[in-house]
């Protein structure tokens, strides 16, 4: 075989098999930041609807929509965020009061809208 | 006694001219009324009520002058209101605790038709949320139908006043000229890095379409395949190119690869069972069954990056397996759905592929263009180059440029053709009806599905969108009992009319009908390019933020994840459809009356026989005039 042919060949098997590769790579090494937690909202449940964090330790979160706008609001703590579907928005925060508090969407996004919930657990 | 019937038929046919004309006026005076019992600009007061995937009411009508206040409520999720032309927008979205409307107030300048559209990603359908917004008095519909008929009657009148003279061939320009062209085009490199290059594309769509959000708007895979593919296949390369797009389809190269056993040199063997494909499928019948089954599900493959992976994964699948049976580019000729339109448009695209002097064929009998040389391989499409009288199924694969020793090939950009009026292989072969029913199925669904995705017809939209079975059951019978049944029925009666008034008794309806359905083809073209501009300008911009984020994971890889969808051109999206389709018209009136000329046995009864198919032509254009700009 030919030196091009061969050359040719690896080119065409680098796709399939590179492509995955540097996909999952940059995804894992490069985008992901240890400690930051993916919370995806959607029809009509967070996920992971429970969140447990220590208290007083900085709670990094990566916030999106998988269909339509929600928002993730936690009371005590003020906050709010929109999140708009298959948009990313970055969130951090201090978790200093100890406890359970509830994770809601106060957007309203269809009939199951009110028993849509999460939980973030605080815990000493 | 022949002579007097034919004028009565003829008479009868300028009546259906002046039935037409009446019809105009009628169109030209309604707007014309309507301003004049026009009020004075008033405070209009209009509530929309939002749901997945229509507004209530989807079409409003106000006057030129008004106040209007849009009160935007939501019934189900958030959504939002853009309107084209105005370019205004407004977001609602409702809080627990909110108001329960958002307003919108706008004084109403600008008369036309505007369509207004979704702005909050609202689930799988929202890019095909839309309704009408009529700013009274709108004349776009009126003034491009009266267009319409004169350019229409203009040109039967040019026409029939043109002397009779011998075709003249179109002009042409080969490109192989060009010595750069031509030592890329006899390169086996070259298509092998061409076939590589989209196959990465093609891979970063499946992978996308598996792995990534399934928010449609948000996914490389709809984005690329639904809008960019598919606004430069229909904007561009089938028009300019003809089948083009077949030189760089990744689809078939893994299948063409393993059967040759080589990438970039010509191989002496071959791979696989190599079986003939059976002859009584020598025609596109499995390409039309194929588009209509796909078509069945395009609510689904244009909304669902998952299903959009894995139609592609079936289109990379079948040719492999295909190529292990069947020896050359069966998948292409005879199966491809996609190759099925590209063909039958390709025909009045402007590049062709043909031999430059079929003498020097006829002397040659070597015929190294369906044997192969060590150059390259036999015509992989089947096609004998020396009786390329079509585009329809020539791939532009090159491998004749490389195999010709007499330098015969010639690729040109050409202006006109006669690839829709003669028969293939210069009569070696019979048209069939495969190729009239594609015809058919592409103009129809340029239609349907323009009434579909661009309509303020949210039970359309759930039918194609399989909201229930029952629903998508009737949209599939739509889909097949349109195309296959309805138009060409119209049609054939136009046909039957045509035979008629021709006063041409040797000629067998059929013939009349296989041969007319041809000229469907620029309209059809046209109206797909229309559809395409309007889904590429508004929607186009999407492109730029999936570029960024191709899975929808939230990476910024250029910067540009946060680019809005920003519609572009909205308020001449409406002007170019007009252009683009009134042009249809006039290619398809050309059209006709050169297969007129060839069909029936003298000018007379060619001139009268092309009158009943200009006025379906009209009629359709006016059609699709009003699914655009209509009220």
């Amino acid at each position: 075989m030919k030196k091009i042919e061969i050359l040719a060949l690896l080119l065409v098997l680098s796709v399939p098999v590179g492509m995955p590769m540097s996909v999952f790579f940059y995804q894992e090494n490069i985008f992901r930041q240890p400690g930051v937690i993916q919370v995806v909202a959607r029809q009509w449940e967070f996920e992971p609807s429970t969140i447990t964090v220590e208290l007083g330790s900085t709670v990094s979160l990566l916030l999106t929509s998988a269909d339509v706008v929600h928002n993730f609001v936690i009371l005590n703590y003020s906050i709010d965020v929109t999140l708009y579907p298959g948009k990313f928005t970055e969130l951090e925060f201090q978790a200093d009061l100890e406890g359970q508090f509830e994770i809601d969407c106060t957007i309203f996004c269809g009939s199951g809208h009110y028993e849509m919930s999460g939980l973030l657990i605080v815990t000493a | 006694m022949i002579q007097k019937v034919s004028r009565i038929n003829n008479s009868k046919s300028t009546l259906l001219l002046y039935g037409l004309i009446a019809f105009t006026v009628i169109l030209v005076a309604y707007p014309l009324i309507a301003r004049a019992q026009m009020a004075a600009p008033t405070d209009r007061e209009v509530t929309i009520v939002a749901h997945q995937f229509e507004f209530n009411p989807s079409i409003i009508r106000v006057n030129v002058g008004d106040n209007v206040t849009i009160h935007l409520r939501v019934a189900d999720v958030p959504h939002g209101l853009y309107i084209d032309g105005y370019e205004l927008n407004v977001h609602f979205i409702p809080l627990d605790d909110g108001p329960n409307e958002e307003t919108l107030n706008f004084i109403a300048d600008k008369p036309g038709v505007f369509r207004y559209r979704c702005s909050v990603p609202c689930g799988n359908f929202h890019p095909f949320m839309v309704g009408k917004l009529v700013v009274e008095p709108a004349y776009e519909f009126p003034i491009a139908s009266i267009l319409a008929i004169l350019f229409s009657a203009g040109m039967v009148g040019f026409m029939w006043r043109s002397k009779p003279s011998t075709p003249k061939p179109p002009k042409r320009i080969n490109i192989l000229g060009n010595s750069l062209v031509r030592r890329l085009l006899r390169s086996r490199y070259f298509q092998f890095t061409a076939m590589f290059i989209s196959s990465i594309f093609f891979l970063l769509v499946i992978l996308t379409g598996l792995f990534g959000t399934p928010v449609g708007n948000e996914n490389f895979s709809i984005i690329v395949v639904w809008i960019i593919w598919w606004g430069a296949l229909m904007l561009f390369l089938v028009p300019f190119g003809g089948r083009l797009w077949c030189t760089i389809c990744p689809l078939p190269s893994y299948g063409e690869w393993a059967q040759r056993g080589a990438l970039t040199q010509k191989s002496e063997s071959r791979h696989g069972l190599l079986r003939k494909w059976p002859k009584r499928l020598n025609n596109i019948w499995l390409q039309n069954f194929g588009f209509l089954s796909m078509s069945m599900f395009i609510g689904v493959f244009i909304t669902i990056p998952m299903a959009t992976a894995w139609l592609m994964i079936l289109l990379i699948a079948m040719p492999l397996v295909l190529s292990l049976v069947f020896k050359d580019r069966v998948f292409c000729r005879y199966l491809c759905p996609v190759s099925g339109f590209i063909g039958l448009y390709s025909m009045a695209g402007a590049l062709e592929l043909r031999v430059k002097d079929r003498q020097v064929c006829r002397e040659h009998i070597e015929n190294d263009c369906i044997r192969g040389n060590e150059r390259g391989y036999p015509c992989p499409w089947f096609e004998f180059p020396q009786n390329l009288d079509r585009n329809a199924y020539c791939g532009l694969c090159t491998e004749c440029i490389k195999t010709c020793p007499k330098d015969n090939v010639a690729v040109n950009i050409r202006f006109g053709g006669e690839d829709l009026e003669i028969e293939p292989w210069g009569g070696r072969k019979k048209r069939g009806l495969d190729e009239p029913w594609k015809a058919f199925i592409m103009l129809t669904l340029s239609f349907l599905y323009g009434l579909v995705f661009m309509g303020p017809y949210g039970w359309l939209k759930n039918m194609a969108g399989m909201k229930t079975v029952g629903e998508w059951v009737i949209f599939a019978g739509l889909v097949w009992g349109t195309t296959l049944l309805v138009t060409p029925a119209i049609f054939y009666a136009f046909a039957a009319i045509s035979k008629r008034v021709s006063g041409a008794t040797e000629i067998s309806r059929r013939d009349v009908f296989k041969s007319y359905s041809y000229a469907l083809v620029p309209l059809g073209l046209l109206a797909w390019i229309a559809f395409s501009v309007a889904i590429v300008l508004i929607n186009g911009s999407y492109f730029i933020s999936v570029l960024s984020d191709p899975f929808g994971w939230g990476w910024d890889l250029f910067g540009t994840t946060s680019y809005p969808w920003t519609p572009y051109f909205s308020l001449f999206v409406p002007y170019a459809q007009i252009v683009l389709l009134l042009l249809g018209l006039v290619l398809a009136i050309r059209t006709t009356y050169k297969i007129s000329m060839r069909l029936y046995p003298n000018r007379q009864s060619a001139r009268r026989g092309s009158i009943p198919i200009i006025i379906f032509f009209i009629l359709f254009t006016m059609l699709l005039l009003w699914l655009w700009v209509g009220w």
